[in-house]
């Protein structure tokens, strides 16, 4: 055969891609799932409820700290309508709920450690039937000493929330010699920052079907990795994996915490339901019980304590993180890892120390969320700036000038930035959509009551799981007859777009339009084991994939097309749908008569891609190496108006370049800079899922505040920058999270510009602004 | 889907069509819960708060008491009056109406605005119904209807606590009314949340009143929370107001009396202290918004 290599293909597609003559990358085109959302049709689970399903609600623990003495079902049992009292006793396999560290029960057996702990789980025929059972349900607690407070829980006589310490993992980076750097500085400046619970709050709460079939259950529901649901699942049955379906539905809003534990108790809640009634079961959580029960983000408590010349030049950073846990590992251990990589900022300092601890409490746990780390550790990091620049008597800007990542430059980590960091081209093209220099020049003459203020923030963003995990990912293609090309993979859309990315890759690569897609709904029974999605990996990984599976596609049918239109092989064109020989564009046959030809010709049109990242180098003790591939850059600039009577502001104007590498899709990318600015700006500004003696104030969407249309700035200006990375396709970085992050930072600096003072906790009310402006 | 959180094997729900019908009906169940179109109480079943076993439903008398009129001097405002409604009314655009418009700008969401009735508003009685403050500095009264006749009701009178209100088992409120000030008064209401709609109020204040030539002849104040946890009127430095010049010293004089006045308290919204300060700004800039200023 003498049909072209893959890498001479690769080679090919990558020079195209260069000169930007590849079919759909960098175009607009519209989601494959567009409609049925825009419509309301019924596609999410509870949508598919079949009329004799139960319905499970959960018990909750009374007491942020307790031994369970006794727990008796029996009066619930006997409540009408109630079918079944699940608690640990009803676990065939391992009550378990973990996903590293198998600290979580799924019921908890022995004691509770925290207030989100499932106790129990009613399974009754009517909703209202189980909430009111639920009262029945009677445990005799020994309430224990709680711990609350992050700091309090590491000191060594704290009340132990598991059988070790409360430190669950503690995360370094050395660098250089740090006492030397404080040495060599001119200043050394001090201060704290704290963050806050923020709550993820899905449009659709973490929701799971179980129907039981004989010797198998199948588990359809809102989550982001059906393959790690139907191993946890497998689990706590005591089952093999293969006798566990799960069916990722179409899945309403995400963003970290359905990655994490929380999909896991629903699945494994409503399987346990269904088995034991032989009843379909649907485990639904209400609000309430999810803004509870499932992880949010974690508090931290940052401490930066940083070295620098009277010239700007920064010469040393020490960084503590302390993050909240809450009462359980979760994928938090893995958050600290990420917070503190990026502690720092997107700076060059030869001496860095940085100590990252997540640590357990009696509060409700903390997880997987957007920025995975990323917005504690920039909010704090971008805060320290602002404040060095006052001492320093410099504007903000310069500082950033001065101190930025640029290609040469070596992070706190020491990894080295090559040609495709673009933070001075992102912080460059803010500061000129903003007219920063005029403005932070006229706001610096105001006087009265309404005081006008600028504010920067950057950050770099290690790309995919780097030290997450390994980064690999799985996409199948197959063609029919008919020519439609079907896309499977165990990689989930949950509102990112992401899965219609992929098929416009394919697409590219394919050279047919993207109306010939459609994309299989993940399923563990078909689609490979491929890794969680997560770390907005899918297009950097995934994309990888999906180009891999496309490219032995094509190796597959060019031999086919060279005989059908009689072209030597490497002069087949194959664009828009229609295949032709180069030179001969005006002899065309349609991909659909190409691919009846195959299939006449008995060859199988049916391809796995497979991408596995560079695994990333660092050293656990010293943190130093490269822990990521590639990094994404970016950096905003907000404007806010306060009043300096009342404390309250409004961001007026948001301006915001991400350097992306490549934009598969430009709207898409837009659309998820404007999603995490909007879901940055709630952190920022209101969002707080208040804890109080461990017990949550306000699980609700009434008292939990969420910005609406009215709260967002009427300008949020984006630019997308591209400078290629390494390791996606065609050079895409990610995008999906870092646009969460910088909202909070620039606020903070915005608002210290107008009237003079830093915040530095969040959510900035405007309670703390007023406090601010009277101190 | 999921069921309904109410089963009707568990509940009587009584549906008149008439008013007569209706005070007959809740002379016979005087434990039955009013509602409207339950935008009040539909989140509280929900959240297990109450679990009422009758309903007397009088959304059917819609006919009846949607109506916004001026009769003699009064403005009278049907019970059943929804807050899309009666942003529409034209009478209420006068100038010295616009704490109406205030009001309903900031008032749910279209959604809630298009059921919330303004009779429902008033009997849930609580600090964060944003048109309790907003009536009370028009001085209105209710009108209470039962089988027995009519009463009115001082609006002050009737609130007399956190979701409490002065209404006999077998009376509906039926009628909203208070005298039109007349020419050359003027209204304006504020409220501060967390964010920007959708939002139970920090403070919100309405003030109702008159300024000529630079000085304030008449001044009606009140705000959600003064004293307790309703909505109450702040009598102290309404007299203080009264009949001096609209100026920075006078406002400066009322904000010590207000402040002075009130007694907050702290909750995870914010704090007494925030509070106060909000409600010294907000007197200040409505009373400039008397005087026609924005």
């Amino acid at each position: 055969m003498n049909a072209q290599t893959a890498e001479e293909f690769l080679m090919e597609i990558q020079k195209k891609a260069e000169r930007g003559e590849l079919l759909y990358i960098g175009k607009e085109l519209r989601r494959i799932d567009d409609l049925e959302k825009v419509l309301g049709s019924p596609i999410y689970t509870n949508d598919l409820i079949p009329r004799n399903t139960l319905y499970a609600r959960l018990v909750l623990s009374r007491y942020p700290h307790a031994i369970i003495k006794n727990i008796s079902v029996s009066k619930a049992l006997n409540y009408p309508g109630v079918r079944y009292v699940l608690t640990y006793k009803d676990v065939p396999g391992l009550n378990e709920s973990s996903t590293i560290i198998p600290d979580r029960p799924l019921f908890a057996f022995n004691k509770v450690r925290s207030t989100g702990d499932i106790v129990a789980a009613v399974i009754a025929e009517k909703p209202n039937r189980a909430q009111e059972a639920k009262e029945l349900v009677e445990v005799e607690y020994e309430p224990l000493k709680p711990v609350f407070d992050p700091i309090e829980a590491m000191k060594p006589d704290a009340p132990k929330i598991h059988d070790d310490g409360n430190i669950v993992k503690h995360v370094k980076v050395r660098k250089g010699d740090i006492e030397k750097g404080f040495q060599e500085a001119d200043y050394i400046i001090e201060n704290t920052f704290r963050t806050q619970h923020q709550d993820a709050a899905p449009m659709e709460t973490e929701t799971a079907f179980a129907v039981p079939r004989g010797e198998k259950i199948l588990i359809i529901g809102s989550m982001q990795t059906p393959h790690h649901v139907q191993a946890a699942v497998a689990k706590v049955l005591g089952w093999p994996i293969d006798r566990v379906e799960v069916i990722q539905a179409v899945t309403g809003g995400a963003f970290g915490p359905k990655s994490d534990e929380p999909p896991y108790d629903v699945a494994s809640i409503a399987a346990l339901g269904a088995i034991k009634t032989g009843k379909p079961v649907l485990m639904s959580m209400t609000r309430e019980e999810s803004m509870i029960a499932h992880t949010k983000r974690h508090p931290a408590i940052i401490t930066h304590k940083t070295g620098v010349k009277a010239n700007g030049k920064l010469t040393a950073s020490k960084v503590q993180i302390v993050l909240d846990g809450g009462a359980y590992a979760s994928l938090g251990v893995l958050v600290i890892v990420r917070a503190t990589f990026h502690a720092n900022g997107p700076y060059e300092i030869p001496n860095v120390w940085n100590d990252g601890y997540k640590v357990y409490t009696n509060n409700t746990y903390t997880g997987s969320f957007r920025g995975f780390g990323a917005p504690q550790a920039i909010f704090a990091a971008e805060s320290q700036m602002d404040e060095i620049a006052k001492k320093l008597n410099m504007d903000p800007l310069d500082l950033r000038l001065i101190n930025m990542l640029r290609p040469g430059s070596r992070t706190s980590t020491g990894q080295l930035m090559d040609e495709s960091c673009g933070l001075p081209e992102c912080l460059d093209a803010v500061v000129k959509a903003s007219d920063y220099r005029k403005k932070k020049e006229l706001y610096s003459k105001q006087d009265g009551k309404i005081r006008r203020g600028i504010g920067i923030a950057m950050l770099h963003h290690g790309n995919a799981l780097g030290p997450e995990g390994n980064d690999y990912a799985y996409v199948h293609l197959s063609v029919e007859k008919n020519g439609k090309v079907h896309l499977g993979t165990g990689l989930t859309e949950f509102g990112t777009g992401a899965i219609s990315g992929l098929a416009q890759i394919a697409a590219s690569v394919l050279g047919v339009p993207i109306d010939y897609f459609t994309i299989d709904r993940p399923n563990t029974l078909i689609h490979h084991e491929t890794g969680p999605t997560v770390a907005s990996r899918v297009i950097a990984i995934g994309g990888n994939a999906a180009r891999d599976a496309a490219l032995k596609l094509k190796q597959k049918l060019l031999p086919v097309a060279s005989k059908l239109i009689n072209c030597k092989v490497e002069d087949v064109q194959i664009v828009d749908g229609y295949v032709y020989c180069k030179g001969k564009e005006h002899k065309t046959i349609s991909w659909e008569e190409l691919v009846k030809e195959a299939y006449e010709a008995n060859i199988e049109l049916n391809t796995l891609g497979y991408y596995m990242a560079p695994s990333c180098k660092w050293d656990e003790e010293t943190g130093l190496g490269s822990p990521y591939n590639q990094y994404t850059f970016g950096a905003a600039i907000a404007e806010v108006e306060v009043d300096t009577e009342t404390g309250l502001y409004k961001v007026l104007n948001y301006y915001v370049a991400f350097d992306v590498g490549r934009a598969i899709n430009p709207k898409s990318v837009r659309g998820q800079i404007y999603g995490g600015t909007v879901q940055g700006l709630g952190y920022a500004m209101m969002e707080e899922l208040v804890h109080k003696e461990g017990y949550v104030v306000n699980p609700n969407l009434k008292d939990y505040y969420i910005p609406t249309s009215l709260d967002i700035p009427e300008q949020i200006q984006t630019i997308i920058i591209e400078k290629q990375g390494s390791m996606g396709p065609f050079g895409a970085k990610i995008v999906a999270e870092p646009p969460v992050v910088l909202p909070a930072p620039a606020i903070r600096n915005a608002i210290m510009d107008a009237i003079g003072k830093g915040i530095n906790s969040l959510p900035i009310t405007s309670e703390k602004v007023y406090k601010a402006i009277k101190s | 889907m999921e069921q309904p959180l109410l089963n009707r094997s568990e509940i009587v729900v009584l549906q008149p069509s008439s008013l007569k019908e209706s005070l007959k009906l809740l002379n016979e169940n005087p434990d039955a819960e009013i509602i409207a179109n339950a935008s009040d109480l539909w989140p509280r079943i929900r959240n297990g708060e109450v679990k009422p076993k009758k309903l007397l439903d009088i959304s059917g008398l819609a006919g009846e008491l949607s109506y916004v009129k001026k009769d003699e001097n009064l403005i009278k405002i049907g019970a059943l009056v929804t807050v899309s409604q009666l942003e529409g009314e034209s009478i209420l655009k006068e100038k010295r109406f616009s704490g109406f418009k205030d009001v309903i700008a900031k008032f749910g969401s279209p959604q809630i605005r298009n059921v919330a009735t303004i009779g429902g508003n008033v009997c849930a009685a609580s600090s964060s119904e944003d048109f309790i403050p907003l009536l009370l500095a028009f001085n209105a009264k209710v009108k209470l209807s039962s089988v027995d006749g009519e009463r009115y009701v001082n609006l002050e009178k009737f609130i007399i606590g956190k979701r409490k209100i002065n209404r006999r088992p077998n009376e509906i409120l039926t009628e909203i009314s208070f005298e039109d000030p007349g020419e050359g008064y003027s209204s304006a209401f504020e409220k501060i949340g967390r964010r920007n709609t959708l939002i139970i109020n920090i403070v919100n204040m309405a003030v109702v009143g008159k300024v000529k030539d630079g000085k304030i002849e008449d001044v009606r104040i009140a705000a959600n929370r003064i004293k307790g946890k309703i909505p109450e009127r702040a009598k102290n430095t309404e007299e203080f107001l009264k009949g001096k010049a609209l100026n920075e010293e006078t406002i400066a004089g009322a904000k010590k009396v207000l402040s002075e006045e009130v007694s907050l308290t702290d909750d995870f919204r914010a704090s007494a202290e925030y509070r106060k300060a909000l409600l010294l700004a907000m007197l200040e800039r409505l009373l400039f918004k008397l005087r026609g200023e924005q």
